[in-house]
């Protein structure tokens, strides 16, 4: 079975955000209670477990669905205080199980009981609770803030991998929406902005789901980056322009709604040697330099007098190594000035469905 | 005595890191001890007071220049060290301080007494260094996350004042770093990345003295934006590319010797209505977009060599131009892909009079 790339990414923030979980439910008996019992390392593990799963699903299933029009600190107090809720219930719910298996009573029966109500009023609920709404508030500040700054971006900054500059291979795409002069005339400024913003929102999945990396917003242009391996497996880089393609399709109602037309974009694509590294001091950025940004940047300037099946142009550093889905064939369309060879190959894709050559025929 | 910019701001910063010590000290007794005495309250203040003390010591001052440039996990470790030690050292202090006021005995015999000692081995001793621990090493990761993506963004991004694109008023500065592709051709991407980033380190506190704000970095380009009123006042966003210039004239020395060039810049300068707001998703930006990045980008290309740094008519008229620099009318251009013409004036340094 071929598990989608979207379910495996989901599955892999589920694993993460539960064996943290964990980890913080079995920290606390630590320091709470010392190691002369069990029974508080079952309830550690068992909230932990159990609140892991449940934030998991919420986030992804719910929130990050709906999240689209959402500020930040909304986001933020709303998620952090439906969570909060749940775990006042939680907590008392499985301590109360755990403890009611442990001394074999019914499980009503020790929640009516005088120490288990001594525990809820008395003892240590209120510091758990804070204990587990700091916890929370931590995790999802961190969460949006990395979602923000974007993919690795966070990680980047903290461990300084890119303090000193680096020569790396990347592969790049360029994504531009068609004659967005016209558009902005027509929708003017702010509905403008409010437009791209859409736009980006609804391809951001597209992109994530083929593993590639938004580098920058440039006006009406996005610059997404891979690397060699990740973009050539499965021609990952160049389905991100087909599944964008297939998502603003099926958002063309929405889109003639909103605003009036239906956006076209055309996307380019090359690879080739840059160097990445954090720029600045107050504000910090992580920047990719190199020719093969201006090359990408020329392939793009192409489409303007060409008439193309696919919106998409590849160079041909980059069809040499990979490999088209079948269904594609790759036609010589035009050429750029390079910096290491001097005329390199544009090609463009269109469908390669062969004759059919049936019983009738001929 | 006046303080450079960078003491006030560690000074303002130095504010805020004692007001959460005073807010986060007291909130652990809240959970622990409840509101039965007073003295876990003063205590716990004590404590926060100090260790944002300490916090404020070693971030601005041992944690700054060179050492920031040492490798993570070397940081990383020295500072687990540093504040373990002193963070279980001021709680330890404090609390036998306290319980000399409060029982009238000496250091020694509170040390040694039964219930200190049931304190540090049996109770919350260890607790509330973790949580100290837990605290500071969130503050510090905000501060230097606030300070990597820029001072202003984080708190945007929190309480969502990017959320809606608005229309606002700015000045937009264009700096151009020259003679590009033959340094790269001589040093190469690599050590020309540093180069850009030697230069940007460099200037960084004269901009933010003078109350600009880094935008973005495009290539070779270095873009700054100031409020009108902001850049207007004490001619603010003009005098910061000058003192730019003096700077690197200054280091100029240095420069030469690591990467054998000299920085040169083009500038200009504009204003006028832009739209800035939230873009994306993953990786939000904080974008603006208008007509007037594209004129000032124009603009930038009406620069050579004598005449460097370009300023619009529109903005000169709401600067008073300081004594040491002079202006001079360029007349009326036509840029690319503008109907109207728009008048430059090119700034440049007034001959010094000196006493004959």
């Amino acid at each position: 079975m071929i598990i989608p790339e979207t379910q495996k990414r989901k599955l892999r923030s589920t694993l993460k955000i539960t064996l943290f979980g964990v980890i913080i439910g079995l920290f606390y008996p630590v320091f709470g209670d010392g190691f002369s019992e069990m029974l508080p390392f079952v309830n550690g593990f068992s909230i932990g477990l159990i609140g892991g799963l449940a934030i998991s699903f919420l986030e992804l299933e719910i929130f990050d669905p709906l999240k689209r029009r959402s500020s930040f600190i909304r986001t933020f107090a709303l998620k952090t205080s439906i969570y909060f809720f749940f775990f006042a219930l939680l907590i008392p719910a499985v301590m109360a199980f755990n403890e009611s298996i442990y001394l074999e009573r019914g499980y009503l029966e020790h929640i009516k009981s005088d120490e288990f109500q001594a525990f809820l009023f008395e003892e240590d609920y209120d510091v758990l609770l804070f204990y587990a709404f700091a916890f929370i508030g931590l995790i999802i500040f961190i969460r949006q803030i990395n979602r923000k700054l974007g993919q690795g971006v966070l990680i980047n900054y903290i461990s300084g991998r890119f303090h000193n500059p680096k020569e790396v291979e990347r592969i790049f795409m360029y994504l531009d929406i068609r004659s967005s002069t016209t558009i902005a005339e027509q929708l003017g400024e702010i509905r403008f902005h409010n437009f791209l913003h859409d736009f980006f929102l609804d391809i951001t999945e597209c992109i994530l789901s083929t593993k590639g990396m938004i580098y920058t917003y440039v006006g009406d242009q996005v610059v997404v980056t891979w690397k060699m391996k990740t973009g050539l497996e499965k021609a990952n880089c160049i389905m991100t322009y087909f599944h964008v393609k297939n998502r603003i399709k099926r958002l063309r109602e929405q889109y003639l709604e909103n605003y009036g037309f239906v956006p076209r974009f055309s996307t380019s694509f090359h690879c080739g040697k840059v160097i990445v590294g954090e720029l600045g001091d107050v504000k910090s950025q992580i920047v990719y330099q190199g020719e093969v940004l201006y090359e990408t940047s020329a392939i793009e300037k192409k489409f303007s007098d060409l008439q193309l099946q696919e919106a998409i142009l590849i160079s041909e550093t980059l069809l040499n190594r990979i490999t088209l889905p079948a269904l594609f064939k790759a036609y010589r369309k035009a050429e750029i000035k390079g910096n290491e060879i001097d005329t390199l190959g544009v090609y463009t894709l269109a469908e390669n469905i062969p004759e059919f050559h049936g019983a009738n025929a001929g | 005595m006046q303080l450079t910019l960078e003491q006030t701001r560690k000074l303002k910063n130095a504010k805020v890191l004692l007001l959460a010590g005073m807010v986060l000290g007291p909130l652990y007794t809240v959970f622990s001890d409840g509101f039965s005495s007073i003295h876990p309250f003063i205590n716990t203040l004590v404590i926060g007071l100090i260790t944002a003390v300490l916090v404020a010591f070693f971030e601005f001052i041992l944690f700054t220049g060179q050492v920031r440039k040492l490798k993570f996990y070397k940081i990383f470790f020295l500072r687990i060290f540093l504040y373990t030690f002193s963070i279980t050292a001021t709680i330890t202090m404090v609390m036998i301080i306290s319980r000399m006021f409060r029982n009238d005995m000496n250091f020694r015999s509170v040390y040694l007494s039964d219930e200190f000692q049931h304190y540090l081995w049996e109770e919350d001793f260890l607790f509330g260094i973790l949580y100290t621990l837990a605290l500071v090493t969130i503050v510090i990761f905000i501060m230097q996350i606030k300070r990597k993506i820029g001072p202003k963004i984080l708190f945007g991004f929190i309480s969502g004042r990017y959320f809606h694109p608005r229309e606002v008023e700015r000045i937009i500065m264009f700096i151009e770093i020259q003679k590009v592709k033959t340094i790269i051709e001589k040093i190469g991407r690599v050590r020309f990345f540093r180069y850009l980033n030697d230069i940007i380190f460099d200037i960084t506190e004269t901009v933010l003295f003078h109350k600009g704000e880094f935008y973005e970095y495009v290539e070779n380009e270095i873009l700054l934006v100031w409020d009108v009123k902001r850049g207007t006042e004490k001619a603010n966003c003009i005098r910061t590319f000058f003192e730019i210039q003096e700077i690197i004239e200054a280091k100029k020395m240095t420069y030469f010797e690591k990467y054998g060039f000299i920085p040169e810049f083009h500038a200009s300068l504009h204003f006028g209505r832009l739209i800035r707001g939230e873009i994306g998703d993953v990786k939000s930006e904080i974008k603006y977009h208008g007509d007037v990045m594209n004129t000032a980008a124009r603009i930038l290309g009406e620069t050579n060599w004598e005449n460097n740094f370009l300023i619009s008519s529109d903005l000169m008229e709401h600067i008073t131009l300081p004594i040491l620099y002079r202006k001079e009318r360029l007349g009326k251009f036509g840029l690319r892909g503008k109907h109207q013409d728009i008048e430059l004036y090119a700034l440049k340094e007034s001959e010094t009079q000196f006493i004959k």
